[in-house]
Parts: C-alpha cells; sequence; structure tokens
C-alpha cells in the first residue's frame, strides 16, 4: 500500500522495487478484497441465521392458524344453517298446528257459517295464509276463504284425485311443491287431514315470502349469506330476491349436489325406519307378534359442508369461490345452505402473512445494521493484523502472504 | 440515493394504504323526485314513512340525498309538465305512485329510473314486460291485484246484505280501472247486485257523479283506488254521510275521513318499501332487474262510528277478521 503511493521511486531501485512494485499492487487489492469477502460473509451468515430463525417460526404459525381459523369459521357457518333450518322447519310447523284446529270436527257436526269463522280467523293469525279451503272425506270442496278472492261456499269443485287431497289422507299431511304466482310469488300448498277420517281435509296455500325474511336477517361474517334449495335443485329463497324469482336451478353446483345426496340418505334412511315403525304398529293391531326388528343404521352425519382441509372453496351460483355449510330441512326436504366468501376467510390468513412480512422486513433490516457493526468488529482487528504484518513482511511477501491467511493467530503471536 | 427512493416509495405506499375505501364518493348528493297525485298536506301520511325508512337506510336529507316535491293536486293533466320539470331538475330517481302518473313518466323517460310505489296492475296495463323482469327504467311495488275488487264488494254484501244496487266511483283516465271496473261488474253479477258507473276523471267532475248518486238513490257507495279519490276524501265522505250511504273503498284514508270500510294493502308501509328500492338503485342496481313486489297482507279496516251512524249491526265475523277498529 506504502509503495503504491509513492510514484516517484528512484531507479536504482527499480529492478528490487519492480517484483515489489508488481507483488505490491497485486497485493494492494487482493487484501482489499479478502477482506470484504469476509466482512460480507459474516453480515451474511448473521442476516442468515436470524431470517432463517424468524421464517421458520412464521410458517409454521400462519399455516397452524390458518387452518385453526378456517375450522372454527366452518363450525360457526354449521350451526348458523342447523339454527336457521330450525327456524324455518318451527315456521312450516306452526302453520300445521293451526291448520290442525280447522279438521278437528268431522263435516256434519260444524255448520259451515262456523266453519267460515274458523277459517277466517285462521287467516288473521297466520298471515302467511293466503288461501284456506276445506274438503270433506268425499274430496269436495266445501268452503274456500281467500285474502284476495271472493270467498266461495259449496262450489262443488272435486278433488278426490288431486294429489293435495290424496296425498294428505294417506300420509296425514302433504308438502306441496314450491310454485309462483304471477311469476313472482313463492308459494306452496299444505294439505293437514283431519285426525278422524270424517273430518276431511283442509288445504292452505302459503305464501313463502315470509321465509325471505328469516333467509335475509341470517348475518354470516361480513359478505356471507344463507339460502334454501327445494327439491329438484331450485332455489326458494335467497338475500337476492330476483335469483329466486328467475326459478334459479342450483343443481349444477357442487355444494348442492352433495348436499343433496346427503338429504337423500338421510331421507331413506328415515324411511326404512318409520317403515319398520309402521309394520310393528300394524302388527300390534292384528295381535301378530312384530317382525324382528332389524338393527337400521341410524341417519348418516351431515357431510355436506366444506372440510377445513379444503384450501380452495367451491363455486356459488354468482361464481366466487366460497366456504359453503348446510342442513336439512325435514321433512319438507328442502336444504338450508350458509355460505362464506373463501376471501374473508383468507382475509385473516392474509393479514397474519402480511404482519410475518412486516416482521421479517423489520427483523433483517436490523439484522443487517446489527450484522454489519458486529461484523466490522471481528474484521477490524484482523485488518490491524494483516496491515502490520505487511509492514513487518517487507520484502518477502508471498511466503508471508499465505501464511498470514492461514494463521492469523500465530501471526498474531508473532 | 437509492435507499432515498425506497424509503420515499415505503412512505408512499403507506399513506396511500391508510386511506379508508368509501362506497359512495363523499359529498355526493343525490336528488330524488316525489312526483304526488295530491297535494303536500294530504298525502303527508305517505311520505312521511318513506323519508323515514330513507332516514333508517343512513341517507340524510341535505347531505345525502334531496327531494324535490311536484304536486298534481288532483289533475293528472299536468303529470307531463311535473314530469319534464324533474327531469330538467337533473333527477337521480323519481318516486310516484299510482298508474296515470307512472306511465307519464314512462312516457317521458326511459332512462331515469323510477319508483312507483303502488300501482294496480303493471302487467296488465303495459308499465312493465313482468312483475319478475321488469325490463325498462320503471320498478317499485304493486298494490292491488286484480282480484281486490271482487273481495271489497263480497264485504260490502257480508256487512249490509240488504243492498242490491250500489255506485262505483272510478276513473277512465287510469289505464288499471278499464280491468277494475269489469272486476267489480263481474262480482257484482255473482253476487246479484246492479252497478251504477260513475266515471269520474277529476275532482270538478265529482258534482256530476253525486247528482248521479242523487238521482238514482243507490244503496251503497263503492270507490276504486285512485288518487283521485284520495285527493278528493274529504268531499266524498261528507256527501256518504249526508246520503247515509253505507260503502267499501280501497284506502284507509276514507275510513279515517267518516267511511265506513275498507280494504286493501297498507300504503304507508309500501312508501316506506319504495324507499328500499331507491336505496337499491342508488347502490348501483338497474331497475330492469328489480323485480316487482306484491302485498302480502291486506288490512280490513272498520270504522265503527260510521257503522252506528248508518245503524248498521257488525256482524262478529266481521268484528273478529277486521285488521283495525276505529271508533
Amino acid at each position: 500500500m506504502s509503495i503504491s503511493l509513492h510514484p516517484d521511486t528512484p531507479e536504482g531501485r527499480t529492478l528490487a522495487v519492480s517484483p515489489v512494485a508488481d507483488a505490491a499492487p497485486a497485493a494492494g487489492p487482493a487484501p482489499k478484497k479478502v477482506r470484504s469477502r469476509l466482512f460480507i460473509k459474516y453480515v451474511a451468515l448473521f442476516v442468515a441465521v436470524v431470517g432463517v430463525a424468524l421464517l421458520t417460526n412464521g410458517i409454521f404459525e400462519v399455516f397452524f392458524y390458518y387452518r385453526e381459523h378456517k375450522a372454527a369459521l366452518i363450525r360457526v357457518q354449521r350451526e348458523q344453517a342447523e339454527a336457521a333450518a330450525a327456524k324455518i322447519s318451527q315456521f312450516i310447523k306452526e302453520i300445521e298446528s293451526q291448520l290442525g284446529w280447522t279438521t278437528q270436527l268431522p263435516w256434519s257436526a260444524s255448520s259451515l257459517e262456523n266453519r267460515r269463522f274458523d277459517a277466517l280467523r285462521l287467516l288473521r293469525l297466520e298471515p302467511p295464509i293466503t288461501e284456506l279451503a276445506q274438503v270433506d272425506s268425499t274430496g269436495k270442496e266445501r268452503l274456500r276463504v281467500s285474502r284476495l278472492a271472493m270467498d266461495v261456499i259449496d262450489s262443488g269443485l272435486d278433488l278426490s284425485k288431486d294429489p293435495k287431497f290424496t296425498e294428505a289422507v294417506a300420509h296425514k299431511v302433504y308438502y306441496g311443491p314450491v310454485y309462483f304466482r304471477r311469476e313472482s310469488e313463492p308459494y306452496m300448498t299444505l294439505s293437514l287431514a283431519g285426525t278422524r277420517k270424517d273430518a276431511g281435509v283442509s288445504i292452505a296455500e302459503v305464501n313463502l315470502k315470509l321465509i325471505w325474511d328469516v333467509v335475509s336477517q341470517i348475518k354470516v361474517g361480513e359478505r356471507g349469506h344463507a339460502y334454501v334449495v327445494g327439491a329438484q335443485g331450485r332455489l326458494i329463497a335467497h338475500p337476492d330476491i330476483s335469483l329466486v324469482l328467475r326459478n334459479t336451478d342450483m343443481s349444477r353446483l357442487q355444494q348442492v349436489q352433495a348436499a343433496q345426496t346427503a338429504l337423500a340418505a338421510v331421507q331413506a334412511a328415515l324411511a326404512a325406519q318409520a317403515e319398520q315403525a309402521a309394520q310393528a304398529a300394524q302388527a300390534g293391531q292384528a295381535g301378530r307378534a312384530a317382525p324382528p326388528a332389524q338393527v337400521l343404521p341410524a341417519p348418516p352425519a351431515w357431510t355436506a359442508n366444506s372440510g377445513p382441509d379444503a384450501l380452495q372453496g367451491t363455486l356459488n351460483i354468482q361464481g366466487q369461490q366460497v366456504l359453503t355449510a348446510s342442513a336439512p330441512i325435514l321433512p319438507l326436504g328442502w336444504i338450508m345452505f350458509v355460505e362464506l366468501p373463501v376471501e374473508e376467510a383468507y382475509a385473516s390468513l392474509y393479514a397474519a402473512l402480511q404482519r410475518l412480512a412486516i416482521v421479517l422486513l423489520g427483523a433483517s433490516m436490523f439484522a443487517v445494521l446489527a450484522g454489519i457493526f458486529l461484523a466490522r468488529r471481528m474484521v477490524g482487528p484482523i485488518q490491524a493484523l494483516r496491515a502490520g504484518a505487511e509492514r513487518i513482511g517487507g520484502g518477502d511477501f508471498a511466503q508471508r502472504i499465505s501464511i498470514e491467511t492461514g494463521d492469523d493467530l500465530e501471526g498474531l503471536a508473532e | 440515493m437509492k435507499r432515498r427512493e425506497f424509503l420515499a416509495l415505503l412512505g408512499g405506499a403507506g399513506i396511500a394504504a391508510s386511506n379508508p375505501a368509501r362506497a359512495q364518493p363523499a359529498g355526493k348528493v343525490r336528488r330524488i323526485g316525489f312526483m304526488g297525485n295530491s297535494t303536500e298536506t294530504l298525502e303527508a301520511n305517505l311520505v312521511a314513512p318513506f323519508r323515514k325508512a330513507l332516514r333508517g337506510l343512513g341517507y340524510v336529507e341535505g347531505r345525502d340525498i334531496v327531494i324535490e316535491y311536484r304536486w298534481a293536486e288532483g289533475d293528472y293533466e299536468r303529470f307531463p309538465a311535473l314530469v319534464a320539470e324533474l327531469i330538467a331538475a337533473g333527477v337521480d330517481v323519481i318516486v310516484t305512485a299510482g298508474t296515470p302518473a307512472a306511465f307519464a313518466v314512462k312516457n317521458a323517460t326511459n332512462s331515469v329510473p323510477c319508483v312507483m310505489v303502488a300501482v294496480g296492475d303493471p302487467v296488465g296495463t303495459g308499465l312493465v314486460a313482468s312483475l319478475a323482469r321488469p325490463g325498462g327504467n320503471l320498478t317499485g311495488l304493486t298494490s292491488i291485484a286484480p282480484d281486490l275488487e271482487g273481495k271489497r264488494l263480497a264485504l260490502l254484501h257480508e256487512m249490509v246484505p240488504a243492498i242490491s244496487h250500489f255506485a262505483v266511483l272510478w276513473n277512465p283516465a287510469n289505464p288499471f280501472h278499464v280491468a277494475a271496473i269489469n272486476g267489480v261488474q263481474a262480482a257484482a253479477k255473482v253476487l246479484q247486485m246492479k252497478m251504477l258507473s260513475l266515471g269520474v276523471r277529476t275532482s270538478e267532475q265529482l258534482d256530476g257523479a253525486f247528482a248521479a248518486i242523487l238521482a238514482e238513490r243507490p244503496g251503497a257507495l263503492v270507490v276504486l283506488a285512485d288518487r283521485v279519490f284520495l285527493h278528493g276524501r274529504d268531499r266524498i265522505m261528507s256527501f256518504a254521510g249526508q246520503q247515509r250511504l253505507p260503502g267499501v273503498y280501497a284506502y284507509r284514508e276514507l275510513v279515517e275521513a267518516g267511511g265506513l270500510m275498507s280494504y286493501g294493502p297498507n300504503y304507508a308501509e309500501m312508501h316506506a318499501s319504495a324507499a328500499t328500492y331507491v336505496d337499491k338503485i342508488f347502490k348501483g342496481a338497474k331497475p330492469a332487474d328489480l323485480p316487482i313486489e306484491q302485498p302480502i297482507k291486506f288490512e280490513l279496516v272498520i270504522n265503527l262510528r260510521a257503522a252506528k251512524a248508518l245503524g248498521i249491526e257488525v256482524s262478529p265475523t266481521l268484528l273478529a277478521t277486521a285488521d283495525e277498529l276505529m271508533e
């Protein structure tokens, strides 16, 4: 280094100096390169150690946090679906039980005017019932009261072949398919047969718009919502009423298909149980011994929910990725769905990732600064050692350098 | 230098990220044009629920919305001029009620959204393509199912079975009434009653109708749903009271003014529901895609004082069925 600072070297010493001059510039940058390599090595090592430790910790935490968070979300959704399904089931059951009051007495016992009074009172009590018809045991319509049309007495309409009548007589209660009046209002026919055979059947036309209120009031996270799908995958209720009015068919959605399969399994199991119970009852009535009770499988657990392992959601009717939970509404055979956009489930994940990135960035900057500081302290003495060794070394550079790089401690001792 | 640029970038990104995203540009005031059929005082009980519902949805008058009012004062000829005024004032949505008013808007514009608060038969009269998907720029709520006229007449018959001849006030200028009056005629035939048809286009023509009633002496009065009759309700009800005419009406306001009974949807609630439509339109929905709502509840309102004055004994069935009994 000292030689490179004195360009006007006397020529007498050129011969001796030139190898030195040749070696010195070579040795000049060499210490510099060695120094910066070592320095950078230390800094890099320091940063790498800190970085790897933080990164590993962060990734582990984020991964497990995400899985648990998602599982919790789906659990909440499932509970919401079950609660909402229970509410709708309750709504229908209440109408059924009120309707039951109108089928208590046989037709001969009660005058038409009394029946009309009861029917009108029922309309007053149950806003969803728009029309109520009473049919006697032969299937002839005797009375019809309506909110919209004139009341009709003894119309003579023969409903003996109509499923509204026949199904109710056979199974006590009949839930008709959802239909739309004037292409814009959802209705369902609900018929109830009397407790006695001669009581006839009461047929109510139930406006399902109030179910929409139940569905649209369900709060799922920030942007999730609930909806109801009926038989054949037809959308019955949705916060976006226009989708329902357009008779949207939901059965092409993956989650709907899964739920429909699950519902079919549950209904089959329940039907088998009911069949067995009926057989036993019949046998009991006839005085025979009951047939050996097969051990029927219990209705399968409802599995049509997004699993916590699923990283992707499924597509919903609007094309968004969603996590879905569902619950059956028996015995109507409807399915309640509760869905949450995957982005919202991911939102907390992204927040956690963001935090991790910020922490990593901050920590690595700190590590760089600390590394520079510490490395300088470590490398500094080595620089001084080398400089001293060079001064001492004088002319015999080649050998001295090699010794030096391999042997700083010995140099220090010297 | 590089470090400085990087720090500046970080700082800028931080500031940009900290600005909360806003759904509506702050300070944009939306204009609502409310075209009333009658006058401000006579329709106050309908405008109030509308404004209240808007407040409930978070719109503050003066800050987020401004409502421009125009009143036809019972004269439907003024609608085209009023609609033109509202459009010239640059309203973002027009809110109005009644079929004639809705037609005035439809004829004047097919781009400004319109919320019809109460129209009798939007599909039958040709205002919209269908209830589920109206198409066009009109949407809103429908008030009267075509069958309600028969129901009303049946209620009247139940209240006063002795009546065999009744007068009906209807508005030939209202496209819906042409179908409605046929419904009344059909119901009258079923109930074996004679109908005296009195077409009234404006409040001035009421005198002619009253004269006809005095001449023919029907036993009851039926008033169909048209805002002209809402506008002139005090005159009509005082005349009915003087002549001791029982009647059934479409609007509860007529019962409040002294009429006997009414059967129909709750118009105040429909005005409140209209606010939801306005809100959806402001948030970007197109009227063509917003389905038209039908009422679920229909109210039977009976004025017991009027019944007593007319010497009518209200049957227990009707008393039990009524939704509201006025003393």
